[in-house]
């Protein structure tokens, strides 16, 4: 390699040939973070692993301390990628499991991860097991997310929905392209009588990208699944995957629809991955976690700076960045309009807030922080320019968890700031290209495999999938 | 609302790399840790379990050199393509970033002293001299590879014992090579004054292990009673000028906390051009059983100098009541905390990574020193001009730059004397050494500026190298100090120590397994 790269460290990655484990240099070059590395047998790679050498450098030192599940699913640690887990050297618990309950799909997109066969579902009673283990690992979890595959095509998805149904799990949702709500209209409203939250991905406004990403020119009926969504209040989040030159132009599109619509309760930004086999590697196609921040603040028409946008400490903080935005009173009319949170607290307390968490306010130390900070924040005036507006929208926060009172369950505060409060999500999933030991360490999106083995999400789509 | 029941881990996980089992010798997995407000390298060895070694005192300290903008020197050239992986590649395969600084060539293992902290090769069974043909075959390739090779350094054992050691320094004095650097452990020079006399006629520089001024400390690090010994090799360094590095190495709870002392004694004598301070390193023969094994990180060292040496502004200058002179005098090597003499010590800000060096290895302070006078470079030179001074290699390069950036800084202390303290003083310090070093109408080679420059700068070095505990993958493939063999490699001398040392046939009996 001849550039005038700068060193910075050595990690481990995998060949995008042979998926074997190679050392990897992480290093500097035209103020980006790339990755180079080496196989005997299939050359050398020099790969973008992160848009911005400064803000690399600077989310890597917000890291926090890991949670210990209650119980290891594996003894010892032989190597990382060999002792899955998790092992006693995972350092981080298991936030979010994401379960794959089909392999069947009714969709064939060119930059699918999950190389589908159209040849197996979970059995309930496996999906009950699965359940009874992510329990006994976690005692209780804030969400689980159902995935495939297309899930909706499990014939017996109420079944697992139900199954999941338990004091122990807050929320469940359904990852889903949203094609089988057009077919099957009851399918909707009866899980959204079960509380299920929808995943919808949707990556844009623009069916020459939806053609390039997905196969098809799905927007007309997205836009179906969306008026859907929105006339049943169902809890949506978006997930949008990017990618750079195709749809990364959408994002601010997708901002400004996600800010418009009340039913929208999150947003996720998916950075393109380049693991399915008939997905051609292109540098030119590389989006990482900085350039999708700058377009949302480009595009969401000066709501969201990309300081608001903040890696997060818990998993390795060059997976994560996001930002929640509180809803601004509007009783004086108009549309809702959204205030960045980072902007009202300390980042430090902010941190601490959403460390280890999804969602926040949903342990009673952060809930108490959370108090403290709309407190403290009442007590000054003029923060803000629209600190009118913010104290009003608090003190609406303030009452309703105030009407609560005493009995106050982890499912209201959840339903209180979840109706208060959007968030935006960028989750940067690796490949064989970016793919560095030092992330998947700290991973917390896990697949609870088989009976009891729950393995990093990119651990299995790099190292184990078959496709 | 229930308590979660989840624990929090007493550390944070920073980042991980791959370092070595101490036990096994095997490359594992690795973590960086911090806690506590310290930073720990975390290896983990399927086999034999977690182990922790202390790599940086302070979590701030760690993080603003580990994201300090690092020069770029790559190798300009490689014997190997990458195979097996770094550091079975060793060297230089493709995969190493850093050029060569330091060319380390051990030509005995043999020595007169068996100090309980020897981290170099010591067995001397069976006994290994160097001979002269091959060591011309190693410089012969070295010349030809590198277009100029600020030293050669030339160590043991103990090099002096070698029968044949002017032979071969006789080779190193060839336009390409700046100087040989010798290390010894100072009996020879203490006793054969006209050894030091010839050394001095050759131009040798000396590399003198010095720990302390302790007699009892000296005994325990050195296992004889060789203060006296020492101090006598300084008499006659001294007297026949040779120009002389303190070879310190720091030892937790022994001899660390006299730092400040050394240092100060080199800040006075003319003849001695810098300190190099090595953390005490856990391998080798002796080194590798030495108890109690506390790591001293770079940081740590930088602390204890901080803390114990004394004044490095002027001190002609600086204005202590009269009264007080006496107690300043006697006060001289100990802590104190009057504002006036704080101010004039050394900082932590005083010391940067070396450039191109991975900066937990080392760190360096350049001290401007005129007569009696002395000032830290990077106070004058707060931004990236310090950079372009220290250059990427391991002694300074006073080109053109350097004289631009004397004069700029020159002209804008005369612009805002107010600003600087002292300004008049730095101000006739820097005119003096430009004068030497650009003298009108006198042309003089690189080398001689080089040694002309050294005059006016003393500096520190704080090289930690590497044991089985702290080994580190990312540092490693950055070493630029290396060892030439005759068959054309360089081994870094980490990788040496801790890999290719047992395999090394002229320091082993056949058969003989590793020591670790
Ligand atoms: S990814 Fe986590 S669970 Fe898997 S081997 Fe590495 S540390 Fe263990
Ligand atoms: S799934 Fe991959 S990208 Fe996401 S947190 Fe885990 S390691 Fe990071
Ligand atoms: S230390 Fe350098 S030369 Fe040796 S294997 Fe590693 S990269 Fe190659
Ligand atoms: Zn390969
Ligand atoms: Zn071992």
């Amino acid at each position: 390699m001849n550039l005038d790269y700068e060193y910075y460290k050595t990690t481990r990655s995998l060949c995008p040939g042979c998926k074997k484990i190679l050392p990897a240099k992480i290093v500097f070059y035209n103020d980006s973070v790339y990755m180079l590395k080496n196989c005997k047998e299939h050359g050398e790679f020099f790969t973008l692993i992160y848009g911005d050498r400064r803000k690399y450098i600077e989310a890597l030192k917000i890291s926090k301390p890991a949670l210990y599940p209650l119980e290891f699913f594996s003894e010892n640690f032989n190597g990382c990628g060999a002792s899955c887990g998790l092992c006693p050297e995972h350092q981080q618990h298991t936030c979010l499991p994401i379960i794959e309950i089909t392999d069947h799909c009714n969709m064939s997109c060119p930059i699918c991860l999950a190389g589908n066969h159209n040849g197996w579902h979970m059995p309930v009673e496996k999906f009950k097991k699965i359940v009874d283990n992510l329990i006994k690992a976690e005692g209780s979890l804030d969400m689980i997310n159902i995935s495939g595959g297309e899930p909706t095509l499990h014939p017996e998805l109420l079944e697992i929905v139900e199954a999941a149904n338990r004091p122990e799990i807050l929320t469940v949702s359904i990852s889903t392209n949203g094609k089988e709500f057009l077919r099957d209209k009851n399918l909707l409203t009866k899980l959204i009588d079960r509380n299920v939250f929808i995943s919808l991905q949707f990556d844009g406004f623009d069916d020459d990208s939806n053609i390039k990403l997905r196969g098809e020119g799905v927007l007309e009926e997205k836009l179906g699944i969306l008026e859907l969504l929105e006339k049943f209040s169902a809890r949506t989040s978006l997930v949008m995957t990017v990618m750079r030159g195709v749809n990364h132009k959408e994002i601010g599109k997708v901002v400004q629809y996600f800010l418009k619509k009340d039913f929208i309760r999150s947003l996720m930004f998916q950075p393109i991955v380049f693991a399915n086999p008939g997905l051609e590697y292109d540098v030119e196609k590389v989006i990482t976690i900085p350039g999708i921040a700058a377009e949302i603040a480009a595009g969401s028409g000066g709501i969201i700076r990309e300081s608001d946008i903040i890696n997060l400490p818990c998993s390795h903080p060059t997976c994560f960045a996001l930002t929640y935005l509180l809803k601004l009173d509007n009783s004086t009319g108009g549309e809702g309009e959204y205030i960045p949170i980072p902007r009202l607290v300390e980042v430090e307390q902010y941190l601490d807030t959403i460390k280890n968490r999804t969602a926040p306010g949903l342990e009673s130390e952060s809930y108490e922080k959370i108090k403290n900070n709309i407190y403290s924040l009442w007590s000054s005036s003029g923060i803000q320019p629209q600190s009118g507006k913010i104290l009003h929208s608090l003190k609406n926060i303030m009452c309703e968890i105030g009407q609560c009172g005493k009995d106050m369950t982890p499912q209201k505060l959840f339903n209180v700031m979840e109706k208060n409060i959007k968030s935006l999500f960028i989750h940067h999933f690796m490949d064989a290209y970016n793919f560095d030991f030092s992330r998947v360490m700290k991973c917390c999106n896990q697949y609870p495999l088989d009976e009891n083995r729950l393995i990093p999400c990119c651990i299995y789509n790099n190292m184990e999938r078959k496709r | 609302m229930k308590k979660d029941a989840k624990r929090k881990r007493d550390y944070i996980y920073y980042d991980f790399t791959r370092s070595m089992c101490r036990r096994c010798g095997k490359i594992i997995d690795a973590q960086i840790i911090f806690r506590d407000g310290k930073v720990f390298l975390r290896s983990i060895c399927p086999q034999h379990g977690a182990s922790e070694a202390l790599i940086a005192a302070n979590i701030d300290w760690y993080l603003k050199v580990i994201n300090t903008r690092q020069a770029t020197d790559r190798p300009g050239k490689f014997s190997k393509e990458i195979s097996e992986g770094c550091p079975y590649d060793c060297g230089l395969c493709t995969w190493h970033e850093k050029a060569c600084n330091l060319p380390i060539i051990s030509i005995t293992n043999v020595c007169n002293l068996k100090c309980p902290i020897c981290f170099t090769y010591n067995r001397d069974d069976p006994e290994y001299f160097m001979p002269v043909e091959e060591f011309k075959q190693v410089i012969d390739w070295l010349t030809a590879s590198e277009k100029s090779i600020d030293l050669i350094n030339i160590t043991g054992g103990e090099p002096t014992l070698h029968p044949e050691l002017f032979k071969i320094i006789e080779l190193c004095r060839r336009k390409e090579i700046g100087r040989v650097t010798l290390n010894s452990n100072g009996l020879k020079l203490a006793e054969d004054e006209d050894f030091v006399k010839k050394l001095a006629g050759y131009g040798v520089y000396v590399i003198l292990s010095f720990n302390t001024f302790n007699r009892d400390i000296a005994k325990k690090m050195h296992g004889a009673d060789v203060l006296k010994k020492k101090l006598d090799a300084l008499k006659n360094l001294e007297k026949y000028g040779v120009q002389t590095t303190l070879m310190n190495v720091s030892v937790k709870d022994l001899n660390d906390k006299e730092i400040g002392k050394v240092i100060d004694y080199a800040l006075k004598k003319d003849f001695i051009r810098s300190v190099t301070i090595q953390n005490m390193t856990y391998t080798g023969f002796a080194g590798g059983r030495f108890t109690p094994r506390k790591h001293l990180p770079i940081d740590e060292v930088i602390d204890n100098i901080v803390k114990r040496s004394a004044t490095v502004a002027d001190r002609a200058h600086h204005t202590i009541p009269a009264k007080l002179q006496n107690l300043h005098k006697k006060t001289r090597f100990s802590p104190d905390n009057s504002i006036e003499h704080r101010e004039k010590r050394l900082t932590h800000d005083d010391f940067v990574p070396l450039p191109g060096s991975h900066p937990l290895c080392y760190s360096v302070c350049y001290i401007f020193r005129d007569g009696d006078y002395t000032f830290p470079l990077k106070r004058l030179f707060p931004g990236d001009e310090y950079y372009e001074i220290l250059g990427k290699k391991y002694l300074v390069h006073p080109g053109e730059n350097f004289q631009r950036i004397l004069s700029d800084k020159i002209n804008e202390i005369w612009a805002r004397k107010d600003s600087y303290p002292e300004s008049e003083r730095i101000l006739k310090m820097m005119k003096n050494m430009i004068g030497k070093l650009y003298p009108t109408g006198e042309h003089l080679s690189p080398f001689e500026r080089q040694k002309r420059a050294e005059k006016f700068i003393k500096i520190i070095y704080i090289h930690a190298y590497m044991d089985e505990d702290t080994f580190d993958l990312s540092r490693v493939n950055r070493c630029s100090v290396l060892v030439p063999g005759i068959d054309k490699t360089y081994i870094p001398v980490c990788t040496y120590n801790l890999f290719y040392r047992e395999k090394d046939k002229r320091f082993r009996k056949a058969g003989e397994r590793g020591i670790r």
